[in-house]
């Protein structure tokens, strides 16, 4: 365990170092939420019927996707893992004493929060001192709040099971950008990052809402704002339980079959 | 051919602190660092001189590379090739002048090396009639026949070189700077590199800039050698000078039937190693003769051999480094 | 012009090299703008309209940005992704060759494998014509040529600004990000939905609006005063260039003498 913690923190160090991509990093994440909120406001001021989510809660769920998204999204890729992957240099870190899967989940995980912490409050500040509509409200009560948390924490680590089984398919492909971009292509619409999914046509929600991708976004988001209220939110939280335990053992069964492979290979 | 004169270079260096805390407080404040690279170095290479430039790592060896090859600009000081500024006329004049960095390739990694020529004639602006004949020769001269149609990533590193050095010269430049050419490469393959550069200086009469940290590259190649450390140069002049200056220290091994043996009576020598029935004796030669101190080693010794050996120039390269504290 | 064909020339005969892993990455190209494209005819189901636009007025702008984005991405990556080039030090490589900093960076790197998404681009970009609402002439068809040409030019433009900021800082991509990658988001919608300051910007500033709105209100009739000004509207994204390819020279500059 402790070699996982130092793993962990030297990842954690190295990302603070980047003050001037983490500064770029919140004025793009930033720029991109307000124009999708004015072009959904463009959108709600087209139609007089009533919505399944309001323009508020579209909102908030935009700000926190805008300011979580390093925790959240699969095309952020550890270019560390993809290299050593391609290069054949991860047969070098089998000699080492640790398991292969928790040394990559710990690092990615690490890149993660780094990369997150820096950037997610300036955003949250800034989108509390917005005018209506484009404020971010705050959670209805403190129940919805603690929801919030660990439907989140549940997310980022959901995130990042998904991110190993996405490793995994690069010792298939070869091709890191290939496989990411395969993934993130996917995942990002089906988690509903493009556009909420409850704004969405049936056929998209009745696929999304089967597979994985929607736990490590629209659950959350959606529990923020209290549009799942309470029973819900912890029927969806026990459904990202389910799919993190499911990708956990998927990841981990892809991760050793590959591995098994390259030392056949003799690598 | 090549004026340097009174060249510096400082570098500005972001300081890292490690640690928590400092991680933290450099996200507001960095401090920085000056590294003087190049300190007022003057120096001149004539035509057709193969000059071995050495120094430790970071000695501003690849600085002044850069500078006379119009990467950088310095801070202070002139330089001038074959008239040229440089940095300041970089377009024109480097068409004279055929680069390689010895840990870095020029050639396109997925394409057979043959495209990768033709497409750099065309950078350097040639006719196809008088590339095509400069290819033949040195196609000839490097025997790359087999190598031509090869993908760049399939050739060993030995072969690489050689295509990399052809690919320098396929435009006849005058001048060659060679960076760590021989790094990494196998005895056998250091062989030919180095009787390559040397057959293309006789041969063409190209002015030719050599840095290595393989003091057998410039024993083999250079006329004469410019020893950088700190960003000064420490010594300018010729091997055999360097080697005569130094050839006042001799080593004398001698072996002998095993028995009491002292050393410490004969004077100005120093026992560099001992140990039953071998012994090696550094002996200043200003002082005592090399004959002297075996006349009185055999008067108590029982020896079996002896053998007298020059300083290398890689232990006299040690001695200047210590000399110099670099 | 000469050289840079061979470039190309050499580059795609070393993607070819590997035919698998570019039929991978053409396709997972397609995918992002796809769903981007799915997202926006979700949203017009839902909503029916956004504001004084139907879905394949906006299809269009979506066509045209997602087309020069290909276009740009395909042939002027060299610059998109020159904060590698300086990393590793090829830049050094490149000043000790006789040839203009230009030429050399637009030929150190393609990505073939955008024609994914040129090609989706151009195929949304054609529906829409042929079912936005819109009277053809020919002066019309030479906009939308420009529209095109001048898209390209101002991605390019946005690339060259992003690879001289890495002269100073290698995290340069981040910052250029704002441009790039927000400018295409943004230019997707036509630009009179945003807020009035928004528009401001993105026509005197960045010209952005430039290569998809102004035309677009010229293809649809709906120009208010001089009309040839919003046709010949998108040469501003040309002339855009200008200043880009003078920054560039002050960060050859600056590089020259910092060194790496």
């Amino acid at each position: 365990m402790k070699g996982y913690i130092s793993v962990f923190r030297l990842r954690v160090l190295s990302g603070l170092q980047y003050r001037t991509a983490a500064g770029a990093g919140i004025l793009t994440n930033f720029f991109w939420g307000a124009i999708s909120i004015m072009v959904l406001e463009a959108f709600y001021a087209s139609s007089g019927l009533a919505q399944p989510i309001s323009l508020e809660e579209t909102a908030a769920y935009i700000w926190l996707r805008q300011s979580l998204l390093m925790l959240v999204v699969l095309w952020l890729r550890d270019g560390e893992i993809a290299q050593s992957i391609v290069t054949g240099q991860v047969s070098y870190e089998l000699t080492r004493p640790y398991t292969l899967y928790s040394y990559w989940f710990a690092k990615s995980l690490a890149y993660r929060l780094a990369a997150g912490a820096l950037r997610f409050w300036p955003i949250l500040l800034a989108a509390r001192l917005l005018p209506a509509p484009y404020r971010l409200q705050l959670p209805p009560d403190t129940m919805t709040a603690v929801l919030f948390f660990w439907s989140m924490t549940l997310s980022m680590l959901i995130t990042v099971a998904l991110a190993m089984i996405m490793y995994a398919t690069i010792f298939t492909t070869m091709t890191p950008a290939g496989s990411v971009a395969l993934f993130a292509g996917i995942s990002d619409f089906l988690a509903g990052g493009i556009v909420p999914l409850p704004l969405m046509p049936a056929w998209v929600q009745a696929l999304a809402y089967r597979l994985p991708f929607y736990t490590t976004q629209d659950v959350p988001f959606r529990i923020y704002s209290g549009h799942l209220p309470y029973p819900l939110a912890l029927e969806s939280i026990m459904a990202q339980v389910m799919w993190l335990g499911a990708t956990l053992v998927l990841g981990q069964f892809l991760l050793t079959r590959a591995l098994g492979r390259i030392s056949v290979q003799g690598g | 051919m090549i004026i340097v004169e009174d060249v510096s270079k400082t570098y500005r260096i972001a300081h890292r602190p490690s640690g928590w805390r400092a991680a933290l407080t450099s996200l507001i404040h960095r401090s920085y660092a000056h590294i003087q690279a190049l300190d007022h170095v003057s120096f001149s290479v004539n035509r057709g001189e193969i000059l071995g430039y050495v120094g430790p790592n970071g000695a501003g060896k690849s600085t002044t590379i850069k500078i006379m090859t119009g990467i950088l600009v310095p801070d202070g000081g002139c330089c001038r090739v074959m008239g040229y500024i440089p940095w300041k006329h970089r377009v024109d004049y480097v068409q004279h002048i055929g680069v390689v960095f010895g840990q870095r390739s020029q050639l396109w990694w997925d394409v057979p090396v043959i495209d990768s020529y033709e497409l750099l004639s065309d950078i350097y602006r040639m006719s196809s009639t008088a590339s095509r004949r400069t290819l033949e020769q040195l196609t000839q001269m490097l025997d790359l026949s087999s190598l031509l149609h090869i993908p760049v990533r399939q050739l060993s590193l030995g072969q690489r070189m050689r295509c990399e050095l052809a690919a320098s010269l396929l435009h006849n430049p005058s001048v060659l700077f060679l960076d760590e050419p021989t790094i990494g490469l196998d005895a056998v393959s250091k062989l030919r590199v180095r009787q390559f550069i040397k057959t293309i200086n006789e041969e063409t009469g190209v002015t030719v800039i050599l840095t290595t940290h393989d003091m057998n590259d410039i024993e083999a190649l250079a006329h004469r050698i410019m020893l950088l450390g700190r960003g000064q140069l420490l010594y300018d002049g010729s091997i055999a000078d360097l080697k005569r200056s130094y050839k006042t220290i001799q080593t004398i091994t001698v072996q002998f039937e095993n028995g009491p043996a002292s050393f410490e009576t004969i004077p100005h020598t120093t026992i560099a190693q001992s140990s039953s029935g071998r012994a090696q004796l550094s002996v200043d030669t200003t002082r005592i003769s090399v004959s002297d101190v075996i006349n009185q080693l055999s008067g108590s010794l029982k020896l079996t051999d002896v053998y007298v050996e020059s300083p290398s120039i890689e232990s006299i390269m040690v001695q200047l480094y210590e000399e110099h504290d670099i | 012009m000469r050289l840079y064909s061979k470039y190309l020339a050499i580059t795609l005969k070393a993607h070819l090299q590997y035919p698998g892993s570019f039929f991978l990455l053409t396709i997972s190209q397609t995918l992002f703008p796809l769903s981007m494209l799915v997202g926006v005819h979700g949203l017009f189901l839902r909503f029916g309209r956004l504001g004084d636009w139907t879905f394949p007025e906006v299809a269009l702008c979506f066509g045209v940005i997602h087309l020069v984005f290909g276009l740009s991405e395909c042939f002027s990556r060299g610059f998109d992704s020159f904060s590698l080039l300086v990393r590793n030090g090829e830049f050094d490589r490149l000043l000790v060759r006789p040839q203009s900093t230009v030429v050399q960076v637009l030929g150190s790197r393609f990505e073939f494998n955008r024609i994914g998404r040129l090609l989706q681009g151009l195929l949304v970009l054609g529906w829409a014509l042929l079912n936005a609402d819109v009277a053809w002439s020919v002066a019309k068809g030479v906009t939308v040529a420009l529209m095109i040409i001048s898209g390209y030019c101002l991605f390019t433009g946005f690339f060259i600004l992003q690879a001289t900021m890495s002269f100073w800082t290698i995290q340069g991509l981040e910052v250029g990000n704002i441009l790039v990658d927000g400018g295409r988001e943004l230019a997707q919608y036509p630009l009179s939905i945003y807020k009035d300051w928004v528009v401001r910007f993105f026509t005197w500033i960045i010209p952005l609006g430039s290569i998809n709105y102004l035309p677009l209100l010229f293809l649809l009739d709906r120009s208010e005063g001089v009309a040839l000004g919003h046709m010949l509207s998108p040469l501003v994204g040309v002339l855009f260039l200008i200043p880009c390819l003078l920054v560039w020279q002050l960060g050859v500059k600056h590089y020259q003498s910092t060194g790496s």
